[in-house]
């Protein structure tokens, strides 16, 4: 695997400018609010002004704009830095660390985004395959369909129809709360991944598994339905393409068995699928603002539009950089496994 | 008069609206530029055949009549709704409180009928569905065509002229494409009224262009600011995809002859540029922009469903469920049918962006015209040509 390392470095390298880029991004969304932020942080109207002075002497809200980024930068970074978390960036609405706030809400998000990225793939891939091998046949056309109704349905209304029939009449899924393993109150987790469903299997709860699963299966599978057709269709014409290129033809002509073929075509078919599941990547974060509101789930999404609504634009800063991070990070890991899959990415 | 080698197609009765279409734009511009007709008609040739192939796809006819009725709804159906969107009737008539679809309401002697059902306020569902057809209408068409042009004008730009300002641009572009989409126009979104609003409010003569856009009352012009936020946050968020595939495709093009041909003679940059590179980057994008129409389209829904776009009184779909979700399920309509709304709007668009991904590859095209030409022998020894 000659040259995987320089490209890994040189890819890494860039990463850093376009996470710079997104720092100054995210602060100039937080500075573009004219209204002046500290007398919504200190209790509205009736604030009294010695803490909206203090407040706005805080977070350095008279200093230029390059020394609040800076304030702001070095609140972020001394919370992963320093173990005690001093000089971490502070929520001005409950005092405890925007970090804490949002690390308490990030695995409703990871657990959404895991059962729906479940659903995406063990849906699109396998009906992507056998489209293309039954091509123009019902099922075929039903693909085409499910990827345009797909990409048509707004999230939120599939999510309340969904939400229709299997809450409201079957009653196959729960809307309230989040389930947490045991171990969590008593701290007796064996291994303690911050995942909740990661943990209760580790621990051997499998009741709280299943309460997990029925939880979070519906929002899953709304958020991954619209992926999931596009995925469907983006396996089908990529194993078509692999299918009718010239080795395949040779590899016949050679006589190779059926199973060689296949496995040759699927692995040339994969490049530009992992790139579409990067892709869809950001717009699964996306719709899962979108899907936690609509059922109930108090994840990351729920509170950066809570942070927003409350102009608490220390929280925002911190959310929607964690979602850039984790879309880049998703892409960087999509780069390395593509150019692992094909040598010839690495130029 | 037909030629010998002149192809012959079997037209439908659609082919002849068509034609008719084509016709009378062509037409036009012929009014514009005399002689245009005659120099082009290969062109307008080729353009009745990409509708004749387009007519013989049932779904993208379907999305055409749904893009119609879109577009029809969204500019008169303000006019015709038999309510204004700041009617309360329930203030007055309180038996209008949430009434279902289908009921007719008798209160102090006036008769009212409601065929999709009310909202809280007692605002008739068909009206609201039909203003926010106008919002929706409004936002996507601002978005594209103001986000399309900007991101296709940088990716020429870069392309183009490479070096620092290649670099600068792309490095610009990734910045905003490493965001999910949604989120960074979340956070636009909600940030921006507070700098639009006294924009708006005290200039009378936007004011009154934007209450004529949004068929909404001036007295609303303060609620004008979050919807152009929003408009502004999804043009932020939609140019850098434009702006990629663009420098991509004209990396390539620029290296053709043709473009050191027209550099050699002295032909301007700018000429350069739209003359010769723009109408060969231009046509996969043009599929683009009719799925992005949807796209956007969703976006503006799903961003006034978590209450940044209209704000009371004023409605666009999203809003109507952001305000009905509370009743669900037991007040269905409020989320039933503007979804429904959106869906089929949006169904349109990508049906038709679909099928256009077809029409206009060459090799399914050239499949689509072999089966419609007509079977008759052509008394010549060479059949067929170029179109």
């Amino acid at each position: 695997m000659a040259g995987l390392k320089e490209y890994l470095i040189r890819r890494a390298i860039t990463f850093i400018p376009t996470i710079i880029g997104v720092t100054l991004i995210v602060f100039i969304i937080a500075n573009i609010i004219p209204a002046d932020p500290a007398r919504a942080w200190a209790g509205g109207e009736r604030a009294r002004p010695e803490i909206v002075a203090r407040i706005r002497k805080q977070y350095h809200l008279d200093d230029p704009w390059y020394i609040q980024y800076i304030f702001v930068m070095k609140g972020i970074i001394s919370y992963f830095t320093s173990p005690t978390h001093e000089g971490a960036i502070v929520n001005p609405l409950t005092s405890r660390y925007i970090f804490d706030d949002i690390f308490l809400r990030f695995p409703t998000t990871f657990q959404l985004a895991l059962f729906a990225e479940i659903f995406i793939l063990t849906i699109g891939i396998p009906l992507g395959l056998i489209s293309a091998l039954k091509r123009n046949s019902w099922i075929d056309t039903f693909v085409r369909f499910f990827a345009l109704t797909g990409t048509s349905m707004p999230i939120f209304w599939f999510g309340y129809i969904m939400m229709w029939i299997f809450f409201t009449n079957l009653r196959w899924t729960s809307l309230a709360g989040v389930p947490l393993p045991r171990c969590y109150e008593h701290g007796t987790c064996p291994v303690t991944t911050h995942i909740p469903i990661f943990d209760a299997l580790i621990a051997g709860e499998f009741d709280i598994v299943m309460q997990i699963i029925r939880r979070f299966w519906l929002p899953g599978f709304v958020l991954g339905f619209r992926a999931a057709g596009v995925l469907a269709r983006i396996v089908r014409n990529s194993f078509l393409d692999a299918l009718s290129s010239d080795f395949i033809e040779f590899a016949k002509a050679k006589g190779l068995p059926k199973r060689w073929i296949w496995k040759h075509a699927l692995k040339n078919a994969f490049v530009p699928v992992i790139t579409v599941i990067g892709l869809q990547f950001g717009s699964l974060l996306g719709g899962a603002v979108i899907t936690e509101t609509v059922f109930g789930l108090p994840g990351l999404g729920r509170y950066t539009v809570n942070a927003i609504n409350y102009l608490n634009m220390p929280a925002v800063i911190g959310a929607t950089l964690l979602f850039a991070f984790i879309y880049m990070v998703v892409n960087l890991v999509v780069d390395i496994v593509y150019s692992a899959i094909d040598p010839r990415i690495r130029y | 008069m037909p030629l010998a080698s002149e192809e012959v197609y079997e037209k439908k009765f659609l082919d002849k609206i068509t034609d008719k279409l084509v016709d009378t734009v062509a037409g036009i511009i012929n009014k514009i530029k005399p002689g245009w007709i005659v120099k082009n008609k290969s062109r307008i040739d080729e353009w009745k055949l990409m509708f004749y192939a387009f007519n013989r796809s049932p779904p993208g006819v379907i999305g055409a009549i749904l893009i119609l009725g879109f577009i029809l709804i969204g500019i008169f159906g303000p006019y015709f709704a038999p309510y204004s969107y700041r009617e309360f009737l329930y203030i007055e008539y309180g038996e209008t409180y949430l009434v279902p679809p289908g009921t007719t309401v008798v209160s102090k002697g006036k008769t009212f009928y409601f065929p999709l059902g009310t909202d809280k306020y007692g605002r008739d569902l068909v009206s609201l569905i039909l203003y926010g057809a106008r919002v929706s209408l409004v936002v996507s068409m601002i978005v594209i065509a103001l986000g399309v042009p900007l991101g296709i004008i940088l990716g020429l730009v870069a392309g183009y002229f490479g070096g620092k300002i290649d670099e600068i641009i792309m490095r610009i572009t990734d910045t905003f494409l490493a965001f999910p989409a949604l989120i960074l126009a979340i956070a636009f979104a909600a940030v921006l009224p507070e700098r639009l609003r006294p924009i708006i409010i005290y200039n009378e003569q936007l004011k009154t262009i934007l209450s004529i856009f949004f068929a909404a009352d001036p007295k609303d012009a303060a609620n004008f600011a979050p919807i152009l936020s929003v408009i502004l946050a999804i043009i932020i968020v939609w140019w850098p995809g434009y702006t990629r595939i663009i420098r991509g495709s004209v990396l390539s093009v620029r290296e053709n002859l043709y473009v050191e041909a027209a550099r050699a003679l002295g032909v301007s940059t700018w000429k350069i540029l739209t003359r010769h590179i723009l109408p060969n980057v231009i046509s996969p994008v043009l599929v683009l922009i009719t799925l992005d129409v949807g796209a956007v389209i969703l976006v503006e829904a799903g961003l006034s469903f978590l209450g940044l776009g209209a704000q009371d009184p004023m409605v666009d779909w999203g809003k109507i469920v952001y305000d009905g979700a509370q009743f669900f399920p037991d007040r269905w309509w409020l989320v039933i049918f503007p979804g429904l709304a959106t869906f089929l709007a949006v169904l349109g668009w990508n049906l038709v962006g679909d099928t256009l991904r077809d029409v206009l590859d060459p090799r399914t095209r050239r499949s689509i015209e072999f089966k419609i030409k007509k079977k008759k022998p052509v008394p010549s020894s060479e059949e067929g040509g170029s179109s």
